[in-house]
C-alpha cells in the first residue's frame, strides 16, 4: 500500500515539475545577444567617472581643488595644476586610474563645483595597461554628453514650481526630468 | 619529516590543521579535500573530509582564502570611504551590509534619518533579501543536480538587479546607503516597476514550489538530512534561516527593530526539525514575507528628504557601538570604536555565515558526500563575508 502511494505521489510531483518546465519552454527567451543587442541602460547608470565641461568654451569645469582626489578611497585621482596669474589654479592634467576604479560614485558626490559625472560607457577594456590611465582629454570626451553630476537633476526654478503646486500630490520624485545621456554608450 | 603517507594531506599544510586532520587516522579512512576550488562550496571554502568509504567520519573546514583584511583597511579610511568596501563583504547581499554599517555609524553619531530614507532603506533591504534567496535557491538546486531551477531563479533575480540598477546605478556593488540617508531618491517609475515585479514574483514562487516542494526526489534528498537541534544552533550562535529552520524564532527585525520594521506587518517563519528541508522552507516563506514588506513600504512611502543634515567631515564622538541588522543570511553586526577622529579606531564585522560555517562538521557527520554538498549548500555560506 505504501509503495503504491509512493508511486502515485512521485508521478504527481513529476508531472507537476514537468508542467512548469513545459510552461517555461513555451516562454520567449530572455537572453540578450550582447554584442549584437545592447541593454538599455537606466538613467544614472554608473560606468566611469568623467569630467564635465563648460558648454560654451568646451573646457573642463574642474578647478583643481583636489577634493575628489582626497575623497577617493583608493587614491586613483591625480591632479596636476599650476598657479595662474590671478592666483587661480589652472588644470594641467587630470589622471584617473580607470583600471582600478570601483565606480563607487564618492568622487562625483564630493565635487563642490559639479564638474564630475558618472558616464555610462562600459566597454573600456584595453590591451595596454598604460592606456587605462585616463587623462584629461579622454575624461572630458567621456563627459561631453552630460550636463549635471546628479542624473536625476531637476532645475531649481522647475523644482520650486513643482513644490509650489498642490502639496497633496504625493510624488515629488516622480516628476524628476530624466537626466542626460539615458541611452547609454 | 617521517615517511610520507600517500593517503593523507601532505605538502604545505599548516601544522595545526595537518595534525588535527591526521590524528588517529584509521587505516580504512581516507582524507579528501573538498575545495577550495569545488563548485559546490560556493566560493573558496575548503573542507577536509575524513571518509570511511563514502560516509563522512569528520569534516574540517579551512577558511581564509579570500581574506582581504577589510577590518584593518577600515582603520585607514574615513567613515564614508568604507561604505563601498562593505559591498564587498557579503557580495550577494551588498545593500544589507551597507545598511548595517551606516546604521552603526549613525548610532555612534546619534543621527536620525528622515522617514522617507528609512522606508527606502527597508524597501531596498527586502528586495535584496529576495534576490539573495533566489541566488541561494538556484545554487541549491544546482547542488542537487537540478540545474533548470538555477536558470529560472537567475532570470527573476535579473529583474531585481534591473530595479537596483535603476535606483543606484549599479548591479552588484551599489554604494547606495549614505551616513544620514540614501544617496538619491527613487527614480521616476521605480514604484510602478516594483509593483509589477511583486506580482510576477508571486507567480514565479508558485512555480518553484511546484518544482521543489512535494517533489519526491527533493524530499528524499533533503528531509532528515543534516539535522540541527535548536540548542546546538543557539550554542554556536547560528543565524538567519539556519537558526530559524531549527525552530528558534529569532529575527533581529523582530527582536530589536531598526528603521521602520516595528511599523510593518510580517511573520517570522520557523521550521521544526532543523533539517535541510526546513531551512529551504524557511527561505521560501521569507521571500513571501519580504514581498509583503516591500508592498507595505511602497504603500506607506512618505514624502520628504532622503538625506539628513550631516556635517561635511564625519567625526563621530568618542565611544563604541554595536549595531545589528537581519541580512538575508542572518544577524549581521558591526562593532565600531571611535576615538573622535575621521577614521574608525577599530571596526569588527560579525558575519552570520562565519557562525553558520562552524556547524558543518556536526551536521555532516555520518552522511554521504553527496549529502554534505546539500547540507553545506543549505547554510548559504558566502566566503567574502566569512574571510573578510
Ligand atoms: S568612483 Fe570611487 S574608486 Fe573610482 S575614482 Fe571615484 S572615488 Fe575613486
Ligand atoms: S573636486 Fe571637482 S573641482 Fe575639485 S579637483 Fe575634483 S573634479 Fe576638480
Amino acid at each position: 500500500m505504501n509503495t503504491l502511494e509512493d508511486i502515485y505521489r512521485s508521478s504527481v510531483s513529476f508531472a507537476k515539475g514537468l508542467g512548469v518546465t513545459f510552461k517555461n519552454f513555451l516562454r520567449k527567451p530572455v537572453t540578450l545577444q550582447y554584442p549584437d543587442e545592447r541593454p538599455v541602460l537606466p538613467v544614472g547608470y554608473r560606468g566611469i567617472p568623467a569630467l564635465l565641461s563648460d558648454k560654451e568654451t568646451g573646457k573642463a569645469r574642474c578647478t583643481a581643488c583636489g577634493i575628489c582626489a582626497r575623497t577617493c578611497p583608493l587614491g586613483l585621482i591625480k591632479i596636476d595644476s599650476v598657479l595662474g596669474p590671478d592666483k587661480k589654479r589652472i588644470l594641467n592634467d587630470y589622471t584617473l586610474e580607470a583600471g582600478r576604479c570601483m565606480v563607487c560614485n564618492l568622487c562625483v558626490e564630493s565635487c563642490p563645483f559639479d564638474s564630475l559625472v558618472m558616464a555610462n560607457d562600459y566597454e573600456l577594456a584595453d590591451y595596454d595597461p598604460d592606456k587605462l590611465y585616463f587623462h584629461k582629454d579622454r575624461l572630458v570626451e567621456l563627459g561631453r554628453p552630460y550636463e549635471h553630476s546628479d542624473p536625476f537633476h531637476v532645475d531649481e526654478p522647475k523644482k520650486a514650481a513643482a513644490e509650489a503646486k498642490p502639496a497633496g500630490e504625493a510624488k515629488p520624485a516622480g516628476e524628476a526630468k530624466p537626466g542626460p545621456g539615458g541611452e547609454g554608450a | 619529516m617521517a615517511e610520507i603517507d600517500l593517503r593523507t594531506v601532505t605538502g604545505g599544510d599548516r601544522p595545526e590543521l595537518r595534525d588535527v586532520v591526521q590524528k588517529d587516522l584509521h587505516e580504512d579512512e581516507i582524507l579528501v579535500n573538498m575545495g577550495p576550488q569545488h563548485p559546490s562550496t560556493h566560493g573558496v571554502l575548503r573542507v577536509v573530509l575524513r571518509l570511511s568509504g563514502e560516509t563522512i567520519v569528520d569534516a574540517y573546514p579551512d577558511i581564509g582564502y579570500l581574506h582581504r583584511g577589510v577590518e584593518k583597511i577600515a582603520e585607514g579610511w574615513t567613515y564614508p570611504q568604507f561604505i563601498p568596501m562593505t559591498d564587498r563583504l557579503d557580495y550577494v547581499a551588498a545593500i544589507s551590509n551597507e545598511l548595517t554599517y551606516v546604521l552603526g555609524v549613525e548610532k555612534l553619531m546619534g543621527l536620525e534619518v528622515p522617514p522617507r530614507a528609512a522606508y527606502i532603506r527597508v524597501l531596498m533591504a527586502e528586495l535584496q533579501r529576495v534576490a539573495s534567496h533566489l541566488v541561494w535557491l538556484g545554487a541549491f538546486g544546482g547542488d542537487m543536480g537540478a540545474l533548470t531551477v538555477f536558470l529560472y531563479c537567475f532570470r527573476e533575480r535579473e529583474k531585481i538587479l534591473d530595479l537596483f540598477e535603476m535606483a543606484t546605478g549599479a548591479r552588484l556593488t551599489y554604494s547606495y546607503m549614505r551616513i544620514g540617508g540614501v544617496r538619491n531618491d527613487l527614480p521616476p517609475g521605480f514604484v510602478e516597476k516594483t509593483r509589477d515585479f511583486i506580482k510576477l514574483m508571486r507567480e514565479r514562487l508558485k512555480e518553484y514550489d511546484a518544482l521543489f516542494t512535494g517533489n519526491r526526489i527533493f524530499e528524499a534528498r533533503t528531509k532528515g538530512i543534516g539535522p540541527l537541534s535548536a540548542e546546538w544552533a543557539i550554542a554556536l550562535s547560528a543565524a538567519g534561516p539556519t537558526l530559524r529552520g531549527s525552530g528558534v524564532a529569532y529575527d533581529v527585525r523582530r527582536a530589536e527593530p531598526y528603521l521602520v520594521y516595528d511599523k510593518l506587518d510580517f511573520e517570522v517563519p520557523v521550521g521544526k526539525n532543523g533539517d535541510t528541508y526546513d531551512r529551504y522552507i524557511c527561505r521560501i516563506k521569507e521571500m513571501h514575507e519580504s514581498l509583503k514588506i516591500i508592498e507595505q513600504c511602497l504603500d506607506a512611502l512618505p514624502d520628504g528628504e532622503v538625506m539628513a543634515k550631516v556635517p561635511k567631515v564625519i567625526k563621530p564622538p568618542e565611544g563604541e557601538i554595536y549595531a545589528m541588522t537581519e541580512a538575508p543570511r542572518g544577524a549581521t553586526g558591526v562593532y565600531i570604536v571611535s576615538n573622535g577622529t575621521g577614521n574608525p579606531y577599530r571596526l569588527h564585522w560579525r558575519a552570520p555565515t562565519f557562525a553558520n560555517l562552524q556547524l558543518i562538521p556536526d551536521t555532516v557527520r555520518g552522511f554521504k558526500i553527496a549529502d554534505a554538498v546539500m547540507i553545506m549548500g543549505s547554510f548559504d555560506v558566502v566566503l567574502g563575508e566569512v574571510d573578510r
